[in-house]
């Protein structure tokens, strides 16, 4: 371990040497410095690995390749559910027909046939907004 | 900066080349961020190719209030230090100094600063050495003298302070010159 005086001088001929090495001095008396400037020119060489050199253009390419992908990530799910919707609409309205009729059917069976839709809508959406309230609010308490 | 804001709004309209162009300005410094830091060529090509998906994808992020080097740097370090944890490789030394000492004084001692080509064989020497430094040290040798990076740039990047960034340095270049010291002396 350096004590603080010997880092100080240390530090010292550190900044000597990277500044010779700046302004390409000739070589020091100092051999510290001249070790420094020697550290400082090996940290300088350049790496012996490198990278390919289309590697711009293969991480170009992989990205422009995930756009794609992502365009169609995108909007195929958004044309599958159009299509399920679309599907969905007319399935239910054949069978929401269906059951018209048999409601319609039943209450007559009932004598209800005099009952207008108009009274019978509100109260069955009632019914179902109480159902759902306490739904709700048993939930929070729990 | 001018110029980064204009490169990242060409490679954000997609304009053809534009992202290439982005790649090949920074793909240096993301190299020697890696390749010091993982001291492995595939991983550390791999990790480059990682470092610049991610810059694609958090392009809308970078807010041009920092030099572009940097932000995509700062990516690289990351990426460098998460694949370390990953093979649990500390990113300073747990070795004392005098420890490393021992390591590097072992590299010294194959070494023949007499011969013929005594140059070329201290600087192989110090090549080696280098690679003996913890990844942290490494990484800032080359980053400072071979990047020619500013100590705040470099602080920029690993989100330390500058002061331990100087502070590494200087331990750095130190342990190297030691451990040219003795055969220097007989030199």
């Amino acid at each position: 371990m350096m004590n603080p005086m010997q880092q100080e001088r240390e530090l010292r001929k550190q900044e000597a040497a990277e500044i010779a090495e700046r302004i390409g001095a000739p070589c020091s008396d100092d051999a510290g410095i001249e070790a420094y400037r020697q550290v400082i020119r090996a940290a300088r060489q350049p790496v012996a690995d490198q990278l390919p050199a289309d590697f711009a253009e293969q991480v170009a390419r992989l990205v422009n390749a995930d756009e794609e992908v992502g365009f169609l990530d995108r909007w195929l799910p958004m044309i599958a559910a159009g299509i399920m919707l679309i599907a969905g609409v007319f399935s239910s309205a054949g069978m929401l027909g269906g059951a018209l009729v048999e409601a319609t059917a039943a209450m007559s069976k009932l004598g209800l046939e005099q009952v207008p839709w108009s009274m019978l809508l509100p109260a069955g959406l009632a019914l179902g907004l109480a159902a759902a309230s306490e739904k709700v609010i048993a939930a929070r308490w729990r | 900066m001018i110029d980064d804001l204009a490169l990242v709004a060409a490679v954000q309209k997609s304009e053809r080349g534009a992202f290439e162009r982005l790649v090949r300005a920074h793909q240096g410094l993301v190299w020697h961020v890696l390749i010091r830091l993982v001291q492995h060529a595939e991983d550390a090509r791999d990790l480059s190719q990682e470092t610049f998906l991610r810059v694609h994808q958090r392009l809308s992020q970078y807010r041009g209030d920092s030099p572009l080097a940097g932000w995509i740097g700062r990516i690289a370090y990351h990426i460098g230090v998460r694949h370390l944890q990953r093979k649990r490789i500390p990113l300073e030394s747990e070795l004392g100094e005098d420890g490393e000492q021992d390591v590097l004084a072992g590299i010294a001692g194959e070494v023949d600063v007499e011969g013929a080509h005594a140059d070329q064989q201290v600087m192989d020497l110090l090549g080696r050495g280098m690679q003996r430094l913890s990844p942290m040290q490494r990484m800032l040798l080359t980053l400072y003298h071979l990047e020619e990076l500013g100590i705040a740039e470099i602080a920029g990047i690993t989100g330390q302070p500058e002061g331990t960034i100087k502070n590494s340095l200087f331990r750095a270049r130190h342990r190297l010159r030691q451990m040219l010291e003795p055969k220097l002396e007989v030199a």
